[in-house]
């Protein structure tokens, strides 16, 4: 008798907190609406959304040394769940205060604005804690359908409706993919519970058919961190989503997938390893390649930043492709946990780079490409010597943990013997130093055209970029205690 | 706690400058006086607390004192690991020595934001400090590439007309050396875990580790190509000229004075003890390029219109001298080696500083818009034709001991016949560098330009009066210098031989790291 599987509802907690967030925040856009204060509209629902993950995340701090299945295991909580729970409520967090200014401009969407980030977040949560492909799909969706709507919210934007329709469009396509590819799995290997397909995976029987149900399930994941060639509609949903959805895109959306990506992996698709190491290996070195040459050619910082962030999922591609399916058992693998770590990183670089943008552009004058960004160093200083860490920490040089995630990834593809992967990708992290560097080119070293401004101060604008570069130094410098977490949650994947 | 002072006291040299660093950064940035004289004070402190490492340095010790060893990144064995020997003692103290020189000497050639330069030379100090330190490969890279942003902006923001393009040449050149070398430690770490049992990048230890030869020779080859383009060495020099001739005056001092000898630093510190079979197979190859820098950086440097440009290419014909001196792998042409980085650092440092009060003035390098100063200014006159003989190597001037004990060592080594050409540059060196101080200096005055021109003033006086005192103190008495290096040199070779004999009897043994390197994309079955 399975009947109705018993829930233990304390181990959904986060998850509850988030739904109810979710959905006090749209109640909120109503209520606010009405009385026509879109001001305190957009203040309350940042509050709001910040108090929501705040509870949500000290929830999953509470568990954070939990092992358990629920929901007729279904969800999986475990350290791995709860790292990339935290890791995502806290890039979410980061960009409710990047988006307090922007939203404010969207006047009549700021409730559903924030409604619709706090139910991206719980889809990416529920992707994170699945151990079942169709609650990952489940929690895609959700995750996706949100992010779709947030990237076309800024009306006024030119270019945001052609950005929103692309990345629907081609996202559709890839949940096809991705449903396709599950339903294949189930039918050649029986179920779609990710611990299943490991043993049900068996090639001489299934063939071939397990083989396209693998790929197409990959395929669908690879669009959702734009590993090339599934990028192209990453550039233009970068450009033309309002910039703090720009960063949630670059971090929080491409961390869920990740974790997604490393848990079917290596908890499904061990078995196979043979196939997809060479796979990953090869989409590496392309999505590198082709992510930086193409930033290199950008004068938009935002399309700069899209390319750069496909860059880096090669770089983690590069850690995927460095898996040691022999290391099963018996302790943890670097190449994962470099992964984890390389992640948290990111969020913290990308973020504190897009909000140093946002905050540039509070003058009432745009700060969007190269041209416009002229001169700006040593007029606005802190901001100036902020860009210029999180530049050099994308661009992978110490003091920063820009370097050490680097520094890990390519030390993993060694230890594995990937030599050659790890020279493709450090000479690539040398062409991206050019890009990179030219933004403190412009802002340092060419004057201004005409008079620059006075930013007015924003108080959470100022606290996500502090933040962002505390963090970026923390990691450069005392990278210890993230280092033990993420070799901790890796251990709970196989 | 003056014990723990002791203890510490590398640290406190270490991290004081980025303190001052920080403590300029809360002070005004329209405060221009007290910016500099804050800055001034903070290099001429350090400098001050350096000079207990030459207090307390044991002369005849040729290991590593002063040793900090701490935990740091311990998920991945790295340390937080300093200590110096006779080699790494007086690069240090040449670098607190020039920091306050060129702090002095960048008043009144900054015109914009000093703040931010002095922030960043003080920045730049702790990088350098660091680098020479560092005794755990991870510490080391981690300075080495934290040089970089300083000197990176100081050319870039502060340089003259073609700065950008110089600075960004700078990185690129840099980046690409430093991350194929950051792979070489990558590769390192995991030869010398199969070896030691456990993962360290401790160098002290990794020193132990005897690298199967095939590997040896892809990890020289890394680590000599990052350290070749810093040094540099012909054909890796092409950035030099440019970053030289762009960056303002001080950057060119700490670039040809401190950053340059990070290179050949590197060479002995790292490269050469951890690959001796490869360094010694890359022998011939690196001295014929070391003597082809010599020639070729002194006729380049014969027909230079630009002043700086003329100083710059002349300093790939000294550091020429210094890889020779170091490949020579004798006692007396190493230790020559590491004199004639001293040296250099001293009287480049000074022709730079020259260039740049002559650029004060005249907002010109060119040497044909100049002629006849010496009549107008007799003051610099004299300090330019001491620096002019340091740098050719005059008896009784420092320049000479160093190029003196690199000949000999040349000549009692393997490779007598390189003497030669060493020789030659010598020569050369004379020729360009008289014929450069004559056509500034002497002559007509006919340029009216030149009339008006102002001698030195006090403050230029001070920085270039140290500078001064230090030729003829380390071209006279370079017992009390060479006495420390050489405990050092010694060990160092003695290592080089014994790590060389080891190598070479273990290398008939298959190694087990040989089947692991795969070229390309593959499954993970091979285990």
């Amino acid at each position: 008798m399975t009947g109705f599987p018993s829930i233990s509802w304390n181990l959904l907690l986060p998850q509850i907190v988030l739904l109810s967030t979710a959905l006090f925040l749209l109640l909120l856009a109503v209520i606010y609406r009405g009385g026509g204060r879109s001001r305190g509209a957009t203040v309350a629902g940042a509050v709001f959304s910040l108090l929501g993950l705040g509870v949500a995340a000290f929830m999953a701090l509470a568990q954070y040394d939990t092992v358990a299945d629920t929901f007729g295991a279904m969800l999986r909580l475990d350290p791995f769940s709860t790292f990339f729970t935290l890791l995502i409520i806290g890039g979410a967090a980061l960009c409710v205060l990047l988006s307090v200014r922007e939203a404010g401009g969207l006047k009549a969407m700021a409730g559903e604005y924030y409604a619709l980030l706090i139910f991206s977040v719980l889809g990416m949560v529920v992707m994170v804690t699945a151990a079942d492909l169709l609650v990952i799909f489940i929690g895609l969706e959700t995750m996706s359908l949100a992010v779709y709507i947030l990237v076309g919210i800024g009306g006024e934007r030119e270019n945001g409706a052609e950005g929103s329709l692309k990345y629907f469009l081609i996202g559709a396509f890839a949940s096809a993919f991705l449903i396709y590819g599950i339903a294949l799995l189930l039918g050649t290997t029986g179920t779609t519970r990710l611990d299943g397909i490991a043993s049900g995976l068996n090639l001489a029987e299934g063939g071939s058919l397990q083989l396209v149900a693998v790929a197409l399930v990959l395929i669908g994941f690879l669009f959702k961190i734009a590993a090339v060639p599934f990028h192209m509609w990453a550039p233009d949903a970068y450009e033309g989503a309002p910039t703090p959805i720009t960063a949630f895109m670059a971090v929080a959306v491409k961390a869920s997938a990740f974790a997604v990506l490393l848990r079917v992996l290596n908890v499904s698709l061990l078995p196979l390893a043979d196939y997809w190491l060479p796979v990953m290996w090869t989409l590496a070195v392309l999505t590198m390649t082709v992510g930086n040459l193409a930033a290199i050619f950008q004068g938009n910082i935002k399309r700069m930043l899209a390319y750069s962030s496909i860059a880096h999922a090669g770089y983690l591609l590069v850690a995927l492709a460095s898996i040691d399916p022999a290391a099963a058992g018996v302790g943890n693998d670097p190449a994962m946990a470099s992964v984890l770590f390389y992640l948290t990183v990111y969020t913290l670089m990308n973020v504190g780079a897009f909000g140093v943008l946002i905050y540039l552009g509070g003058g009432g004058r745009q700060m969007e490409t190269l041209e416009q960004i002229k001169g700006t160093g040593f007029r606005y200083p802190l901001l100036g010597v902020a860009m210029t860490v999180f530049m050099f920490s994308l661009a992978g040089i110490p003091p920063t943990g820009g370097f050490l995630g680097k520094f890990y990834v390519f030390s993993a593809a060694v230890n594995r013997g990937l030599i050659s992967l790890a020279i493709i990708g450090v000479l690539n992290s040398a062409a991206s130093a050019y890009y990179y560097i030219r933004v403190t080119v412009q802002m340092y070293m060419r004057q201004s055209d005409e008079q620059l401004p006075g930013l007015p101060f924003s108080l959470p604008l100022a606290a996500a970029v502090l933040l962002a570069l505390y963090g970026v130094f923390q990691l450069g410098i005392a990278p210890s205690d993230l280092l033990t977490a993420a070799d901790r949650a890796v251990l709970f994947l196989r | 706690m003056i014990e723990l002072c002791q203890n510490d006291i590398l640290s406190w040299v270490l991290f004081l400058p980025l303190a001052f660093a920080a403590l300029l950064a809360v002070l005004p940035g329209s405060a221009k006086t007290l910016l500099c004289w804050t800055a001034f004070a903070a290099s001429v402190v350090v400098f001050a607390v350096s000079l207990s490492l030459w207090c307390g340095f044991i002369p005849g010790e040729a290991g590593m004192q002063f040793t900090i060893h701490k935990p740091w990144i311990e998920q991945w064995g790295v340390s937080y690991h300093l200590g110096i020997d006779g080699i790494s003692l007086l690069l240090i103290l040449l670098t607190t020595f020039l920091t306050p020189v060129v702090i002095l000497s960048t008043w009144s050639g900054v015109k914009k934001n000093i703040k931010g330069f002095l922030i960043l030379l003080l920045v730049l100090e702790t990088g350098m400090l660091g680098a020479f330190m560092a005794l755990d490969l991870v510490l080391f890279y981690f300075f080495w590439e934290v040089m970089l942003i300083p000197m990176y902006l100081l050319i870039g923001v502060w340089g003259h007309e073609r700065r950008i393009y110089a600075a960004i040449k700078f990185v690129l050149y840099t980046m690409v050396g430093s991350l194929l070398m950051l792979v070489a430690f990558l590769y390192l770490f995991w030869i010398g875990k199969e070896s030691l049992g456990y993962f360290t990048t401790d160098l002290l230890q990794l020193y132990r580790v005897a690298v199967p030869y095939h590997a040896q020779f892809w990890l020289f080859a890394s680590f000599a190509l990052a350290f070749a383009i810093k040094v540099p060495m012909f054909p890796f020099h092409t950035w030099l000229p440019d970053a030289h001739v762009e960056a303002p005056a001080a950057g060119s001092v700490i670039l040809a004075g401190i950053l340059l000898k990070m290179g050949t630093y590197g060479f002995i510190r790292f490269a050469m003890p951890l690959f001796p079979a490869a360094s010694q197979a890359f022998t011939p190859v690196i001295l014929t390029l070391a003597v082809i820098g010599i020639i070729y950086g002194a006729l380049v440097a014969m027909v230079q219109p630009d002043l700086k440009k003329l100083v710059a290419y002349s300093s790939v014909s000294h550091l020429g001298f210094v890889m020779l001196g170091l490949y020579t792998l004798t006692s007396t042409g190493v230790t020559g080696g590491v004199y004639q980085m001293l040296n250099h650092g001293i009287s480049t440092g000074a022709l730079f500083l020259i260039c740049g009060i002559l650029y004060e003035r005249r907002h010109t390098r060119l040497i044909d818009q100049f002629g006849g100063l010496s009549s107008r200014m007799p003051l610099l006159a004299v300090f330019f034709l001491l620096a002019t003989l340091s740098s050719i190597g005059l008896p009784g001037l420092n320049g000479f001991v160093g190029e003196f004990l690199i000949l000999i060592g040349t000549y009692g080594s393997a490779h007598p016949g390189y003497v030669f050409f060493a020789a030659t540059g010598v020569i050369l060196s004379a020729v360009y560098m008289l014929w450069m101080f004559r056509r500034v200096m002497f002559g007509p005055l006919d340029n009216p330009q030149n009339r008006k021109i102002a001698d030195l003033s006090f403050r230029e006086v001070m920085v270039l009066l140290p500078v001064t005192v230090m030729m003829f103190w380390m071209g006279l008495f370079p017992g009390m210098f060479l006495s420390r290096i050489t405990p050092s040199v010694e060990k160092f070779i003695d290592q080089y031989n014994r790590k060389l004999e080891l190598v070479q009897s273990v290398e008939t043994v298959k190694s087990p790291l040989e089947h692991r390197v795969v070229f390309g994309p593959r499954g993970g079955s091979e285990r």
